[in-house]
């Protein structure tokens, strides 16, 4: 798994956090802690680019869920693949998060 | 008709994931499973494992066993572990209607397995280990006909 911040300018300065490669209980804490540490250096809000990730397990869940806290909401998720898209919905995270196909819809939401 | 027997043993920790999920989706795969089996099947295996690689082997590591057969229409995948045994009726069941910063921790795992696969069983063994065993009828949605 690869992480990467990147800061877009929409009518605020947004961080987007991408993912790339499984997200799994080998990985799922790094994710968390990479969050964390941007967060702690004021990158709020934050959108969560799950475009590379065609896979995660309830411990990749676990840390969405972990971030969605940090930022008390201000978290976007943009383009879930299939299987990670049906994986949020059986968690029922679904209804809890704004998800975004394309990335100017989610940067502008914020 | 017959079909092959998929066994493997891994030993380690959650490193082994990647490797356990392609052992998965290759037997799988092989066994004519479509797009939905081959991703509830690595869910489960890898919910699974990664179970018994945290609680029962904790920072140990230790071997996990995985067997993947085909019995008419069903996949039967075994997953076992000789670490510590765990009583699944105390493992909480999360309520998925919550909001996500109202939900307590645990349970989730095991929780989409059985969202994913049918007749999830366990046995607990000193001998011949800790096995889940979890069935799921080739190409459906949820795993039942």
């Amino acid at each position: 798994m690869n992480i990467n911040l990147n800061l877009a300018q929409a009518r605020m300065p947004v961080t987007i956090l991408s993912v790339e490669g499984d997200v799994d209980g080998s990985n799922f804490k790094e994710l968390v802690d990479k969050a964390q540490a941007a967060i702690k250096a004021d990158a709020r809000p934050l959108l969560l680019d799950l475009t590379l990730v065609k896979y995660m397990s309830s411990a990749g869940l676990l840390a969405v869920q972990a971030i969605n806290g940090m930022v008390r909401g201000e978290l976007r998720v943009l383009n879930p693949q299939p299987h990670v898209d049906r994986a949020l919905e059986l968690a029922g995270f679904k209804q809890f998060l704004q998800i975004y196909s394309d990335r100017d819809s989610a940067l502008a939401s914020f | 008709m017959h079909y092959k027997h998929y066994q493997r043993t891994f030993k380690g920790n959650t490193e082994q994931l990647t490797s356990i999920r392609d052992f998965v989706l290759d037997a799988v795969r092989a066994y004519g499973g479509d797009a939905e089996d081959l991703w509830a099947s690595e869910l489960a295996v890898d919910e699974a494992a990664t179970n018994a690689f945290e609680h029962a082997y904790g920072d140990k590591g230790g071997r996990v066993a995985i067997s993947i057969q085909r019995d008419r229409e069903d996949l039967v995948i075994a997953v076992t572990d000789w670490g510590i045994s765990f009583d699944p009726g105390q493992v909480p069941v999360p309520d998925i209607t919550l909001p996500l910063d109202e939900r307590r921790e645990g349970g989730l795992g095991l929780y989409m397995i059985r969202r994913v696969m049918k007749n999830v069983t366990f046995e607990f063994d000193r001998r011949k280990g800790n096995t889940i065993t979890m069935r799921r009828t080739l190409h459906s949605r949820n795993g039942r006909n």
